[in-house]
């Protein structure tokens, strides 16, 4: 059991133009969850300007919903007293695209790894943040003597990234929100900082959000995969299903468009993998239909049908896994 | 069998650093024939942009301390400075890293455009240079209306199109492609990776691609190149070196590629 992150019924819209005429729904009809009666892995997938960044600040509460709202244990995030507050930014922790703009590039590593430790109140000495921050490295892979003392840019990405992943896991969170975190990894060091998310989730029953454009690296981690364009999910179920029977153009468009590990089995490159989009247009409303007990799929709000949402969606391929076992 | 296009042969490269020479790329050797695409893969930090660059003479605090460069037949390193001026983009060209961003914000693409064919000493007719511009961003799927567009106007795929335009414009027999589509989404990575092999097809230009994954390699070039810390370690087909990868490195390269066939979930 872990605490609940709700996203009930939102949207969120950015107005530009003269006098914000001009309106773009990043997301729009979002009711998802992360974690709950049973901790989660989801990933959410998605082309550049789907939302995907949009979403995982609406979740962290730096973005503010348009319409519905989000929840951290059942208190809506703009209602939260200090304290609650505090609780939420030390319990949701979030991993970003680039370890590098996090860094003091003036700092030793150190310093980053201290930081937190110390606002939160989590240590009583230098030794005793030591001691957790050695540790801690260790979970990530990262030899502690190899690594503290030493400067940002004296890592590689791959290092950062797990410093990154061992900054969020000292404050032991409940929620981790990873945006994009392997996508300016080198492609042979990506599986290792997935499995290191993956462990956290399995051993250490912290819930996840993954967040990236690479449905081969949604499919390594998560158990349900949510697939976003325009703002508006266009697929959501058990991962397995997504990626061996997809259902929604879009999703079989972005399937398409991963080369396969195996030389053998034809990419097609002249196959244009958007040219089966031009029947998905993500600037009408669309809602989500139960097509199978563990998948929806988008359809127009006038559909005969059975609505449903993404936490249902969660809910169900969490309920069939505990079944499974 | 004809010649190849390009011929390297025990390149060193070393740069200048506060603690010292650095060697970072270490006995380099291979060729292209002509029309071949050639990738070369390894880890960040592994020597692959260092190799074009030298090539390109575009290092800086850098140097080439041995070795021989022939394109088409030609001495590269002992070419003129005025004849190498000559020879880029017309003979060999380069889609740099993070071309994206090189683009010159204040010029329109096509001003830039206009600075290659200006160069090159290309002298036009009245409208014969626009219509040449529309070709060639035809030639990678952008429509005309593009010249009139700054790069923030555009989008990352669009803007490495640009740039693709820009490596063709003089027809060259051979383009370097340092990462092209390492920061866009899978979509857009696979249309922009078919139009350098739409281009480099019509033109009948060998290419050399950087890149660090794999399986995007294995479906675009014929034979790959690894590096690994400064040296070719190994160096085949596609197929030979998927089937039977010498290398450790190799192997953990082509062993981490992630699979819709494998899982951490149910492993
Ligand atoms: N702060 C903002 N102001 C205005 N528009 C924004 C802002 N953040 C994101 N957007 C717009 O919202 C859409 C979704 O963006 P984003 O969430 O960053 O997508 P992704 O992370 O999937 O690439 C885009 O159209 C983007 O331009
Ligand atoms: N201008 C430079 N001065 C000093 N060292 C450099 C310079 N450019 C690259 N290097 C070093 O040379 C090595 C090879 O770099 P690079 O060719 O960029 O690798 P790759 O393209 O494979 O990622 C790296 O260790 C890098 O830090
Ligand atoms: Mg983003
Ligand atoms: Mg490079």
């Amino acid at each position: 059991m872990t605490t609940a992150l709700e996203v009930s019924d939102v949207d969120v819209v950015f107005a530009s133009g003269i006098g914000g005429r001009l309106r773009n729904m990043a997301l729009r009809n979002i009711t998802m969850a992360v974690g709950g009666e049973r901790s989660s892995i989801t990933a959410v997938v998605g082309q550049s300007g789907s939302g995907k960044s949009t979403l995982i600040r609406l979740l962290l509460g730096v973005q503010a919903a348009t319409r519905g709202s989000v929840s951290y244990a059942g208190r809506p995030l703009h209602l939260m007293s200090r304290k609650e507050q505090m609780m939420f930014r030390r319990e949701v922790q979030a991993i970003f695209q680039d370890p590098f703009d996090v860094f003091n590039p003036f700092y030793r590593i150190d310093h980053a790894l201290l930081a937190p430790l110390r606002n939160f109140g989590l240590v009583a000495s230098r030794d005793e943040a030591y001691a957790e921050i050695e540790q801690t490295l260790k979970v990530v892979g990262l030899e502690p003597g190899q690594t503290l003392g030493r400067y940002p840019h004296q890592l590689s990405g791959g290092q950062r990234q797990r410093v990154m992943i061992a900054r969020a896991l000292l404050l032991d969170p409940a929620i981790i929100l990873a945006d994009e975190p392997v996508s300016m990894v080198d492609a042979s060091l990506r599986s290792t900082i997935l499995d290191i998310l993956y462990d956290l989730y399995r051993v250490k029953g912290i819930s996840l959000v993954y967040v990236t454009h690479d449905l081969a690296t949604a499919y390594q981690v998560a158990e349900t995969i949510v697939v976003l364009n325009g703002g508006q999910v266009m697929e959501v179920g058990d991962a397995e299903a997504v990626i061996h029977d997809p259902k929604h153009p879009y999703t079989q468009a972005l399937i398409a468009a991963v080369p396969s590990p195996d030389p053998d089995i034809p990419w097609n490159l002249e196959a244009d993998p958007a040219e089966k989009l031009h029947e998905v247009d993500a600037t009408i409303e669309q809602v989500l239909f139960r097509v199978d007990p563990l998948r929806a799929i988008a359809g127009p709000p006038d559909r005969d049908g059975e609505k449903t949402t993404i936490a249902k969606i969660q809910q169900a391929v969490s309920d069939a896994q505990d079944v499974a076992k | 069998m004809t010649a190849p296009v390009l011929e390297i042969e025990g390149l060193n490269v070393v740069y200048d650093t506060p603690g010292g020479p650095f060697h970072a790329v270490r006995d380099v050797s291979f060729s292209l024939a002509s029309g071949e695409r050639f990738g070369l893969v390894g880890e960040s930090g592994s020597g692959k942009s260092t190799t074009i660059l030298a090539l390109m003479r575009m290092l800086r605090s850098g140097w080439v301390e041995s070795g021989k460069v022939r394109l088409n037949g030609r001495d590269l390193l002992a070419a003129p400075a005025s004849a190498f001026r000559q020879l880029r983009f017309a003979e060999m060209s380069l889609v740099p890293q993070g071309a994206m961003s090189s683009l010159n914000p204040v010029l329109r693409i096509a001003d830039q455009i206009a600075d290659i064919y200006d160069d090159h000493g290309i002298r036009w007719r009245r409208g014969e240079q626009i219509e040449a511009m529309r070709n060639l961003l035809a030639r990678v799927g952008l429509p005309p209306t593009v010249l009139g567009f700054y790069p923030h106007q555009l989008s990352g795929g669009m803007k490495q199109r640009v740039c693709i335009a820009m490596s063709i414009a003089l027809r060259p027999t051979l383009i370097l492609a340092d990462e092209p589509t390492s920061a866009l989404d899978v979509m857009v990575q696979k249309q922009v990776l078919a139009t350098l092999g739409r281009v480099q097809r019509d033109l009948g230009a060998s290419v050399l691609l950087i890149g660090h994954d794999m399986a995007l390699m294995a479906h675009f070039v014929d034979r790959i190149g690894v590096m690994y810390q400064g040296s070719l370690v190994e160096m085949g087909s596609v197929r030979k070196i998927f089937a039977d990868p010498q290398h450790a490195y190799t192997r953990m390269l082509i062993d981490s590629l992630p699979s819709f066939n494998r899982t951490r979930r149910r492993a």
